[in-house]
């Protein structure tokens, strides 16, 4: 058993009670810690116990049983980034929209070649302090695996102030120039925006470009001929390439998934 | 690079013109040797790379009592299980794909498996005493990844390897670049037909009947459809559009709208074009997707079709139109295929049925015919045999061969 092995073992372990499926996770990781020598038959048996009770905690549980607790696992920003990147990746793969599969190809294609490396964490806006929790408390009831990823992952997040949206937005890149996952052909973050205001961007080259709002509803329109629409929470908005999209920012922030692939590498013949 | 078109040959005009024995469409005695001997033995094509894209991806594929599923694991590495814990055989995963976070927890007593299929433990291993987890991983199922398609087969058959038996296919896939393809919207779809597998099948092994059952592929291509034969037992049919103007909404719109995919050569630029797998499914491409399909028996008289449909990344909305009108023209001719397929097969229980009397134009039917009979003699006896001794006579039949 490798130490990586054990050190995610440990990470496992300590996912939060009331997670979908964190019953599971937490005794599949015992069973690593058990099968390491790391954890005794008794407190193994206390995780299988409740490995379909997800929202029980074992700790009360081994507590009462006086079985021994295992430490809470250090710090590990690479780990934290890769368990937001999986979140980010389920939530990608329900999307139907032009432009979802080809990110989450290359999303995919970028995790399995690397660890995130070493990027440039910046001081994050002041948005981010302000509007982040409500965004997260936002989507945790729809989302509540991706908005604890997020939560443990937000101090790792290279946020950046979004060039069109002054000090209302912010984005956090994932996939890409300077992010934690390098890649050329594809750009994949996070956006925040504040409430009540007015976002715009402009695509100017024909790809594959996918705006998935986590939160909602915010206003939506695609191009500047189109109407403004009320779109809710995880509708996918696909701009128009060539022209002007604008966003009016609901009651709560906006926070989305936004991407775009470069046309070279979406065309039939431009792959290699 | 070799075409598949310059290797195939034409059907012949003087063979024997009869089908299979109405009797092979509903003993379950040959359905069981169907399952053993065909099925089991023969590649499923199960899905595509693109399907399971991350790991913790799993693709499950089910079909006469064997579960199998196909999982990405933590490497990136595509292996594929019985979805069958060792211990008491239950179910590990359940639905037809998801994802899997960390580990598989047998959801019966908890035994728990890695992502590549070895054991992680036992629940209550106390329990078990001397107890060797090398010995009790997911069994695993022989896989093969062809051109981004994913094949399944259950037992040791008489195909060798995917590459091998559909070489003659495999400059299309690298021309259509197969291994790219993306998921559709709604990748899949699936019916139930109370009817026997080979009667699914027998109506789409021929382009005899095209002209009449189905007018909007009579519009697209009829005129120049034809079916081609390769050694070995496989087959394309391929049809041209655009060739004379076309008469109904879909095909008319198609046609006008699909835009020209420069990236194609010449003989695919304009092509459907329909590869068949033995036994039992096709994969089918236009210029702007690609899909298979394929026969899944279940009883002798019920047959699961289903499918899984694939679109090209990067498409526009000219492209994405183009696909929707195609999967429109599919969708009725498979509707029109399905009532077919029942009439044909009610038939075979009749008094009045003296069996087919085939057309050249449906050498297709008697070219998969003729590679049942060869794995299933028995199937070449116009009187059935007992129930009780069908398997016994096949067996007598192979060993006199």
């Amino acid at each position: 058993m490798t130490e990586a092995a054990l050190a995610r073992a440990r990470r496992l372990l300590a996912t939060p009670p009331g997670l979908p499926g964190s019953g599971r996770l937490r005794y599949g990781a015992a069973m690593t810690l058990h099968e390491a020598g790391a954890m005794s038959f008794a407190a193994l048996e206390v995780y299988r116990t409740l490995a379909m009770l997800d929202a029980e905690n074992p700790v009360t549980l081994l507590k009462a049983r006086r079985l021994r607790v295992q430490p809470a696992p250090p710090d590990d920003p690479a780990a934290d980034l890769a368990d937001l990147a999986t979140e980010l990746d389920l939530c990608l793969a329900a999307v139907v929209a032009p432009g979802a599969a080809e990110l989450r190809r290359a999303f995919a294609n970028a995790r399995l070649q690397t660890r995130p490396g070493q990027w440039r964490v910046p001081e994050p806006p002041a948005l981010v302090a302000a509007q982040l929790p409500a965004a997260l408390a936002a989507i945790g009831h729809a989302l509540p695996t991706l908005a604890a990823a997020l939560a443990s992952a937000e101090d790792w997040l290279g946020w950046v102030p979004r060039a069109e949206g002054g000090e209302d937005a912010a984005f956090a890149p994932l996939l890409g120039h300077d992010a934690p996952w390098p890649c050329d052909l594809a750009e994949f973050g996070l956006v925040l925006a504040a409430p009540g205001s007015v976002q715009t961007c402009r695509i100017m080259d024909d790809v594959a470009y996918l705006i998935v709002p986590l939160t909602g509803p915010h206003g939506w329109q695609t191009a500047s001929d189109r109407p403004m629409r009320l779109r809710p929470a995880l509708a996918p908005i696909t701009p128009v390439a060539g022209r002007n999209c604008m966003a009016r920012i609901g009651s709560v922030p906006l926070l989305a998934l936004s991407g775009r692939m470069r046309a070279a590498a979406v065309s039939p013949a431009g792959r290699s | 690079m070799t075409r598949v078109l310059d290797i195939a040959r034409p059907a012949p005009n003087t063979w024997d013109r009869r089908g299979l024995p109405a009797w092979t469409y509903h003993s379950p005695a040959l359905f069981e040797l169907e399952r053993t001997d065909l099925f089991l033995t023969h590649w499923q094509i199960v899905g595509h790379v693109c399907d399971l894209p991350s790991p913790g991806d799993w693709l499950g594929y089910e079909m006469l009592g064997e579960r199998g599923v196909v999982m990405r694991g933590a490497d990136g590495t595509l292996r594929a299980f019985h979805n069958l814990c060792r211990h008491r055989g239950s179910r590990l995963l359940e639905g037809e794909a998801g994802h899997c976070r960390s580990a598989m927890v047998c959801p019966f007593h908890g035994w728990v498996y890695n992502l590549d299929g070895s054991l992680r433990g036992a629940a209550r291993p106390e329990s078990f005493g001397a107890f060797d987890r090398s010995k009790f991983g997911l069994k695993p199922i022989e896989m093969e990844v062809w051109h981004g398609f994913i094949f399944l087969r259950f037992a040791p058959g008489p195909q060798g390897s995917v590459a091998e038996w559909l070489a003659p296919y495999a400059p299309d896939m690298a021309a259509y670049r197969s291994e790219d393809l993306l998921p559709a919207e709604t990748p899949i779809w699936a019916s139930d037909l109370e009817v026997n597998w080979k009667s699914v099948r027998d109506v789409d092994n021929e382009g005899y009947h095209v002209a009449m059952a189905h007018p909007a592929l009579q519009d697209l291509y009829g005129e120049t459809y034809r079916d081609l034969f390769i050694e070995g037992g496989l087959n394309l049919s391929i049809g041209e559009f655009g060739t004379r103007p076309a008469r109904r909404w879909s095909v008319r719109h198609y046609v006008g709208i699909a835009p020209e995919q420069g990236w194609l050569p010449d003989h695919l630029r304009r092509a459907w074009t329909y590869y068949g797998l033995f036994p039992n499914a096709v994969i089918a491409f236009t210029p702007e997707m690609a899909q298979f399909y394929q026969e899944i028996p279940v009883a002798p008289g019920l047959t699961r079709i289903s499918g899984r449909i694939y679109r090209r990344a990067g498409e526009d909305r000219r492209m994405r139109a183009a696909r929707y009108l195609a999967y429109r023209i599919d969708r009725d001719t498979a509707v029109e295929d399905q009532k077919l397929s029942i009439w044909s097969n009610e038939s075979m229980k009749s008094s009045g049925f003296d069996g087919f009397h085939l057309s050249d134009l449906e050498y297709g039917l008697r070219s998969h015919h003729d590679g049942l009979r060869t794995l299933l003699p028995v199937m070449t006896l116009e009187t059935p045999p007992p129930e009780d001794q069908v398997a016994a006579t096949n067996a007598r039949m192979q060993g006199t061969r």
